[in-house]
């Protein structure tokens, strides 16, 4: 059942236990935690109620003014019993009126607290104020909550008493006590309840927490909301507390490390860089394996923006900026990660990757509040890596010539030239500056709310020449139209413009800064004696500073989305919901690589501009009926219909060859049109869903739900449009059995199962046709061809994925002691593969619905207030999860090698019986030395000092059948570690992260071992501890003609453990006493450190990089450095 | 209960509102089949895509034929790059089925025949004109030889697709149908293909008799090979340059030694461009143009292959051996350092960048003519015609011409492949001319190279098999 259990709130006058009996009318879409709070007395007086009943009894009429407004009544079971029958006719009368004309005579009164009414016998009142009047302490003060906004209606209750009263529209109260060593009590729904001991004080202020830890929060699900305790599926839910601070670019930043089984990558660290997030594994081969977002109830389109170059031949950062970029972290009242199918399904073909629902921020009635919150901070490299410095590079490479059979490269006429030589890492990094200003304003009055806010966020890169300036605006209203319909709008705003770092996985002059500045000779100088850059004559990459300030990437993306419902209450059981949401968002990025850099001088400059639009609309109607039988069986149906249909157009142009580099994208018309290439393209896709839930709680202990989503997506074939996605889930609570002990305040088993899909692929993937292929020059001119672009499959459909979830939610001690515990299987099937086909057929794959994939894992969250004290609490978090990630089937292949890197070759392999995207090469098992019988070894032409191959087929020789699994990308276990300690008006928190038993190739070591030019710089380890006939234990080969070692460099030596433990931040508040100023309501200063250090064993930026960006094969090269940063921060409320 | 009825009716409107019709996928920025391949434009607009990928497109695609030929047989060596590794294993013998040049020539010629076969499937098209029709076939099986006889030259035995319907999992046919596959699209191209190709690039008769006559020659079908190359020099159309140089001058294009080449043009970069200066001229070569621009790699002749050139030799014009360094200001010494540069593609001043628009001549008329001297000499050699026919080449490269006295069969032999390393050095000949004359493997041996016999053939690449368990390896890799 859908609806909040009230406690009576207006204890004081009341000393008897009362049956609570009430139904709430508001549909259960409008209930979050905010918006379920009470409120003051007035705020409903004014409600007009047309009345006309004969004969009925007291309960009767009451019910009958629930039904038609939003009042809820409260009695003691036995107070309406023996009352006369009630005749009335009135029109437009107030429920004061009706009231005040039917209680009279009967000995009864009543108390009208915002939506509530409590009724009474007219005499115990006396009493207890008589009592009440006989002393006399009063204490005065306001409530607040965490962020200072006054909360009216809350809760005050003096503990061991009934005496009580509640705060008024401005958040104040005044209560008189027993006495100045009296201990009140203040509640409010969502909210931690406190207790404060009034010590002798006549004033005193309270700030309440929102409770994350209520047994009774409500939490946001797939088109509504539930009761947490009324869960079936594994749902995970952050709230404000539960999210990483400091200086977030985006919501995802937000939850990296928090939630269990949800495994977040910083694919790039860039400032608004790509993430990329696996709930519960990979399954997907091709498709993507990203969850679906759904903001304020509308599905979002979260496809990559537009890239950072891999035009105007530069470098291609794989992990384009985050398009979640566009919603503004302080907006954000909680996230949910829905995790299982059955929490999933109701999303049917989009469900299978999990789902992360997004609730911002609404308004509260009451006065409004303003809230300033500023932070400015100052990022550096976390890490730089450790590549020869001048000297050490002198004396390697000389020594390395000689052991090549040539001469010292340096005599010491030259070194004594060279000096210092230049420090290329330090030329490209810097310390850099981050801002945010965020202004929001919320209130609201009986009949609307509102929360409007502003964000300006500039962050700097921590690399030269990369930074992202973001500016948001966001309004939510929610409004009453009369008696049965509600409106509501949730509108978004952004401007976001990326000063795009261009590294990636490019090599040599096509590639960034932060290769080069590891390659780049460091007895270079980076200016000629002239003034220009220098380029180094041995070397065909860029000088880092050349590439800095040589190559422009950037980005203006303009997105706007939001929704805007109607809600109407046909009944007080059944309420019909229109929804419609739209997101569009139009991205521009102009690159120019000037005439300073290696290609940019050949090509007299190359301009490129790329422009993207990407719009989708939803249209959606939902009804949600529901009934409570009696108390032992309340049921609530959903059943409703979408339709949403997404668009993208793009137009790129390219050309080189401009007289000037000092109109730069500005006039493309000016560069030889030669050389010009322009592109453009439109697609569009459609989805249609019926959906249907069922939620049936018996006795308050059984708790089923079965949902069913059925999809039909123009993406598949003519034969396989419909897709049907069912599920199922059963909770039981044990809690409320006899044979479970007292000391579980709650023990909830909860088991689903459910169909999921994943339509996340491109369009047209079921069609031969025909698109442009490679020009060709026939007669001295160029021509254009057309090619077809794919083997026609009309049984496309979607790939399924099956999950069986059981879970397990307890608490302990009141709830001092919490925990959930998850186990899942994950068996998807029917993947959206491209099959290999040999290429001789034309096609290298064909998209195919063949191959199984199975993940299965443990989840475990655990939360525990160690202390609480008046002025000291401990509190503790701890999420972990194992998961086990297995191709089962791929259909008539066994294997499909993957994940190629330009001189590097397929790093590596989709296999039956092993993990996705495995690492596969060779492995080595030692270093040839002197003596060994090299002639007659598998590597006959070896030198000693080369790695030794092992021949696991035995045949003597190394081939590709010697290549094995040599690590997995994916972690046997990720944790997060939470401790928040408070003293007084300090509060600290720090945040620990890490996972073991992953892998990640190192491209960079790559360069190092196996340089592709004899001059460039090498990773210091690399070559100090390398193998010599002086050094046979070395641990790394002799780089003398490494390129002779054979194999692949896909070896153990540069598949390294990425294991790491991270201390991803820490955070001081202070809440300063603003008692003595009058305009401010609270004042909170805070300090944050993130990415304080990291402990692993990985040679790199970042064990946790994937220059691959979103995919499922993980590489590290020259990504992106994480930044330590440290920010100052108020935040103000008014 | 007039609420249940506004509910119902509101929720069928809109159910009915969305109707199915929403899931036909319309495809905007795509051709559809129906409307390409029925217009003779559309399906010429397939044909140049054939032609494309015939002229090997990319960057790989191009300098892979070349070094495979040319590292292998001893011919250049590479260093520096990030391509030194691949090369290093073509100079060591130690290339296995994962080298990347196997996979992009692999690719790229099957690419061209998947284009020629939906050619050749949809021209039964009543509005398509007698004359397209016939030409445009003739084309198409050109394409197809060419692109199998040039698999065949490096992989051997081939899975044949004859048609776009063919099964995608083709097994490897025998030695026997790729061989009469590969004649008879060259021996219909023939029949059909006019004199004068439509345009430079295209085929014409001349080229597919070419492609013929260098098939018969590599399989040693010697008469075949003589009298197809008697009917190219019979056509009248060919005729060696007087100078060798002006071959490869960039401004002579298309000249009349230019039997079939693959056209190339560096405004098109990767995809139409090629790259192979920029894999051989170091960074501090003196570039004649502003917008050249070479990669970290180095491709050099040893000195024995410089030195072997007589005095007079006018092929040493294409051989670069010193060069003053922009960086130092020094001279640097090719020569007597196994450092010399193969200057077949001169730097050109429209390239963009590494992307130059030299064309790769594949078939030159004086390899027509070395192959009939060749091919007569082993059906009844030494001729004086076979001599006279190599004096062509060697008095336009001012080389002493040879005489027929004192040449044995085997000697005659000898000295042909030898006038063809000279003639065609850096042109992808060498490996082929090794193999043909059996001493691919054994030169490699001599160079100390664990060359084994099954070298002679590269391997299928893996991922290939892979793909297609019904594919097997060629035996020894």
């Amino acid at each position: 059942m859908n609806y909040l259990i009230r406690r009576p709130l207006f204890w004081n006058k009341i000393n008897s236990r009362y049956v609570i009996y009430t139904i709430m009318r508001t549909f259960l879409l409008f209930i979050t935690i905010g918006l379920s709070t009470s409120y003051a007395n007035v705020s409903y007086s004014q409600t007009k109620l047309d009345i006309e009943v004969k004969e009925v009894s007291l309960e009767t009429l009451f019910q009958k003014i629930q039904n038609n407004s939003d009042y809820i009544f409260f009695y003691k079971d036995d107070l309406l019993f023996n009352h006369k029958k009630v005749t009335l006719k009135v029109r437009e009368a107030t429920l004061m009126n009706i009231l005040d004309e039917v209680l009279k005579d009967r000995g009864l009164t009543y108390v009208i607290d915002d939506r509530q009414v409590v009724i009474f016998e007219t005499s115990p009142v006396a009493v207890l104020v008589d009592i009440g009047k006989s002393q006399d302490f009063t204490i005065e003060g306001t409530v607040l909550d965490q962020f200072g906004t006054p909360l009216p209606g809350a809760n005050i209750l003096e503990k061991g008493t009934t005496n009580g009263t509640q705060t008024d529209f401005d958040g104040n109260y005044s209560i008189t006590v027993g006495g100045s060593d009296a201990t009140l009590v203040i509640s409010y729904i969502g909210y931690t309840t406190k207790e404060i001991p009034v010590a002798g004080q006549s004033t005193i202020n309270i700030t309440l927490e929102e409770s994350t830890a209520g047994l009774d929060e409500v939490v946001v699900v797939g088109y509504g909301t539930q009761k947490k305790s009324d869960l079936t599926g594994a749902v995970t839910s952050l709230a404000q507390d539960d999210l990483n601070p400091g200086a977030n670019a985006s919501v995802d930043q937000l939850m990296l490390g928090r939630a269990a089984g949800v495994q977040i990558t910083q694919a790039s660290s860039a400032p608004g860089g790509g993430l990329a997030i696996r709930i519960r594994g990979a399954s997907s081969l091709n498709a993507s394996n990203e969850p679906l977002y759904v903001i304020d109830g509308f599905p979002i389109d979260n496809s990559p923006n537009l890239g950072s170059g891999g035009v105007a031949e530069v470098g291609d950062n794989q992990s384009p900026r985050n398009p979640l970029n566009a919603l503004n972290p302080a907006d954000i009242k909680s996230i949910e990660i829905l995790k299982d199918a059955s929490a999933t399904a109701i999303y049917g073909s989009r469900g299978a990757n999990g789902v992360i629902l997004i609730t911002t921020k609404k308004g509260r009635e009451g006065h409004i509040n303003i809230t300033y919150d500023a932070y400015a901070g100052v990022q550096s490299a976390a890490k730089k890596i450790d590549v020869l410095d001048t000297s050490q590079y002198i004396d390697i490479i000389n020594a390395l010539s000689v052991d090549q059979g040539n001469g010292e490269v340096f005599s010491t006429g030259d070194i004594s030239a060279i000096g210092n030589g230049t420090d290329w890492q330090n030329k490209v990094f810097r310390s850099a500056p981050i801002t945010s200003h965020n202004l929001s304003a919320s209130g609201g009055s009986e009949k609307t709310t509102y929360y409007a806010s502003f964000n300006y966020f500039n962050q700097d890169g921590i690399v030269e020449n990369s930074g992202i300036k973001r500016y948001t605006g966001r309004i939510n209203i929610d409004s009453k139209i009369g008696k049965k319909a509600q409106i509501g709008l949730n509108f978004n705003t952004s401007l976001v413009k990326d000063n795009n770092n261009t590294d990636g996985i490019n090599t040599n002059e096509e590639a960034g800064p932060i290769y080069s500045s590891l390659l780049y000779d460091p007895t270079e100088p980076i200016f000629n004696p002239d003034g220009t850059f220098s380029q180094s004559a041995n070397l065909t990459v860029n000088n880092p500073v050349t590439l800095i300030n040589g190559i422009s990437s950037n980005s203006e993306t303009n997105r706007t989305f939001g929704s805007a419902f109607l809600n109407y209450n046909f009944t007080g059981e059944l309420s019909g919901k229109f929804n419609f949401g739209t997101d569009r968002q139009t991205s521009r990025r102009d690159i120019y690589n000037n005439t300073q850099t290696i290609r940019g001088s050949a090509a007299g400059g190359i301009a490129n501009i790329n422009s993207l639009e990407r719009t989708n609309y939803l249209f959606e109607y939902t009804m949600t009926y529901n009934k409570e039988f009696n108390e032992n069986h309340v049921l609530t149906l959903l059943g409703g219909t979408t339709f949403q249909k997404f668009s993208t157009r793009f137009l790129s142009g390219n050309i080189s060859g401009f007289p000037t580099d000092v109109i730069g994208t500005n006039n493309l018309g000016l560069g030889d049109t030669n050389n010009d290439q322009l592109n453009s393209g439109k697609e569009e896709n459609t989805l249609l869903s019926y959906l249907g839930r069922v939620n049936y709680n018996i006795f308050d202990k059984f708790l089923i739900t079965a949902s069913i989503r059925a999809d039909g997506s123009s993406r598949f074939g003519e034969n396989n449009k419909w897709g049907y996605f069912p599920s199922f889930a059963f909770g039981w609570k044990l809690e409320k059995e006899d044979f479970i002990p007292e000391a579980f305040n709650q023990l909830k088993l909860r088991a689903s199962w459910g169909q999921t899909g994943n339509q996340e692929i491109g369009n047209f993937a079921s069609q031969l046709t025909f698109g442009t292929g490679p020009n060709v020059v026939l007669g001295g001119a160029l021509q254009g061809s057309v090619i077809p672009q794919r083997i026609a499959n009309p049984d496309l459909k979607w790939e399924t994925t099956e999950q069986f979830n059981v879970g397990l939610d307890f608490g302990l001690l009141d709830g001092r002691l919490k925990g959930t515990l998850d186990y899942f299987t994950k068996n998807s099937r029917d993947l959206l593969f491209n099959l290999p086909l040999p290429v001789a057929s034309g096609f290298g794959s064909v998209l195919s619905n063949v191959g199984k994939v199975k993940n299965s894992g443990f989840e475990v969250l655990l939360s525990s207030t160690n202390v609480s004290t008046d002025n000291f609490s401990w509190k503790t978090s701890l999420n972990f999860s194992f998961i086990n990630n297995e191709v089962v089937d791929l259909g008539r292949i066994e294997s499909i090698v993957t994940g190629n890197i330009q001189a590097t070759g397929n790093t590596a392999i989709i296999r039956e019986g092993e993990p996705l995207a495995a690492y596969y090469g060779y492995v080595v098992t030692g270093l040839f030395q002197e003596g060994d019988d090299i002639a007659n070894s598998a590597q006959p032409t070896a030198q000693p000092g080369f790695p030794i191959f092992e021949d696991r087929n035995g045949d003597g020789a190394i081939n590709p059948l010697d290549q094995t699994i040599i690590g997995s990308p994916l972690p046997d276990f990720t944790y997060g570690f939470h401790n928040s300690i408070s003293w007084k008006n300090l509060q600290l928190d720090f945040f620990f992260q890490g996972q073991s038993g992953v892998d990640l190739i190192n491209i960079n070591l790559i360069e190092s071992l196996y340089p592709a030019n004899f001059r460039r710089n090498r990773i210091a380890e690399t070559v100090l501890d390398r193998w010599t006939p002086q050094n046979p234990d070395a641990k790394w080969p002799s780089s003398v003609n490494p390129n002779a070692y054979g194999a692949s460099k896909v070896n153990t030596m540069t598949v390294q453990d990425a294991s790491y433990l991270r201390l991803k931040n820490v955070q001081l508040n202070y809440n300063v006493p603003v008692d003595n100023i009058d305009f401010l309501s609270a004042l909170r200063i805070y300090v944050t450190g993130q990415n304080l250090f990291t402990i692993t064993d990985y040679i790199g930026f970042d064990p946790d990089a994937n220059s691959l960006g979103r995919s499922n094969v993980r590489v590290d090269y020259s990504s992106y450095p994480l930044a330590r940063t440290f920010i100052l921060g108020l935040t103000a409320n008014f | 209960m007039k609420y249940y009825k506004i509910l119902f009716f509101v929720f069928f409107t809109l159910t009915f509102l969305a109707c199915e019709d929403r899931l036909e996928e319309e495809v905007f920025s795509q051709l559809a089949p129906s409307n390409l391949l029925t217009t003779e434009k559309g399906l010429t607009t397939v044909l140049n895509a054939s032609y494309s990928y015939a002229h090997r497109s990319g960057a790989e695609e191009v300098w892979a034929p070349l070094h495979m030929e040319s590292m292998t047989a001893g011919e250049t060596w590479g260093a520096g790059g990030s391509i030194e590794s691949v090369w290093q294993a073509q100079i060591d013998f130690t290339w296995d089925s994962n080298h990347p040049h196997f996979f992009s020539t692999w690719r790229v010629h099957f690419n061209s025949i998947r284009d020629a076969n939906i050619v050749l499937a949809n021209l039964d098209n009543e509005n398509f004109s007698e004359s397209f029709k016939q030409l445009t076939e003739a084309e198409a099986h050109f394409l197809r030889g060419w692109n199998y006889a040039t698999l065949y030259n490096w992989y051997g035995s081939l899975p044949l697709y004859r048609s776009s319907s063919d099964n995608p999992l083709q097994p490897r046919a025998t030695e026997e149908e790729t061989r009469s596959f590969i004649e008879q699209e060259l021996t219909l191209a023939v029949s059909v293909l006019p004199n004068q190709a439509p345009a430079f690039g295209r085929a014409s008769k001349g080229t597919a008799l070419a492609v013929l006559c260098k098939y018969y020659l590599n399989t040693k079908q010697w008469q075949e090979a003589a009298e197809a190359a008697q009917d190219i020099i019979d056509l009248g159309q060919y005729s060696l340059l007087p100078s060798y140089s002006d071959v490869f001058a960039f401004e002579n294009e298309g000249n009349q030694e230019i039997i079939w080449a693959l056209p190339k043009d560096g405004a098109g970069t990767a995809t139409t461009g090629q790259a192979l200066n920029a894999l051989i001229f170091p960074p501090d070569f003196p570039k004649p143009f502003l917008n050249n621009s070479v990669f970290a790699a180095r491709t050099y002749l040893s000195d024995d292959f410089v030195n072997s050139f007589e005095v007079t030799d006018t092929r040493t014009s294409q051989i670069i051996t010193e060069y003053t360094s922009t960086a130092t200001g020094n001279l640097v010494l090719g020569l007597g350092n196994d450092q010399s540069f193969p200057n077949k593609f001169p730097f050109e001043p429209t390239s963009v960048g590494p992307w130059a628009g030299n064309d790769i001549p594949v078939i030159r008329y004086a390899d027509i003519l070395l192959s009939r001297a060749e091919a007569l000499n082993e059906i009844s050699g030494p001729t004086q015609e076979s001599i006279d026919i190599i004096n062509q080449v060697r008095n336009r490269a001012g080389a002493t011409p040879l005489s027929l006295g004192g040449f044995t069969k085997d000697t005659l032999r000898s000295a042909i492949l030898q006038e063809r390393g000279w003639e065609f050095y850096f042109e992808a000949k060498v490996r082929e001319d090794q193999v043909r004359h059996g001493v691919f493997i054994l030169r490699a041996q001599a160079r100390g190279k664990n060359a084994q016999d099954h070298h002679a053939l590269f391997p299928i690449p893996q991922v290939e098999l892979d793909a297609n368990p019904d594919l097997t390896q060629n035996p020894g890799y």
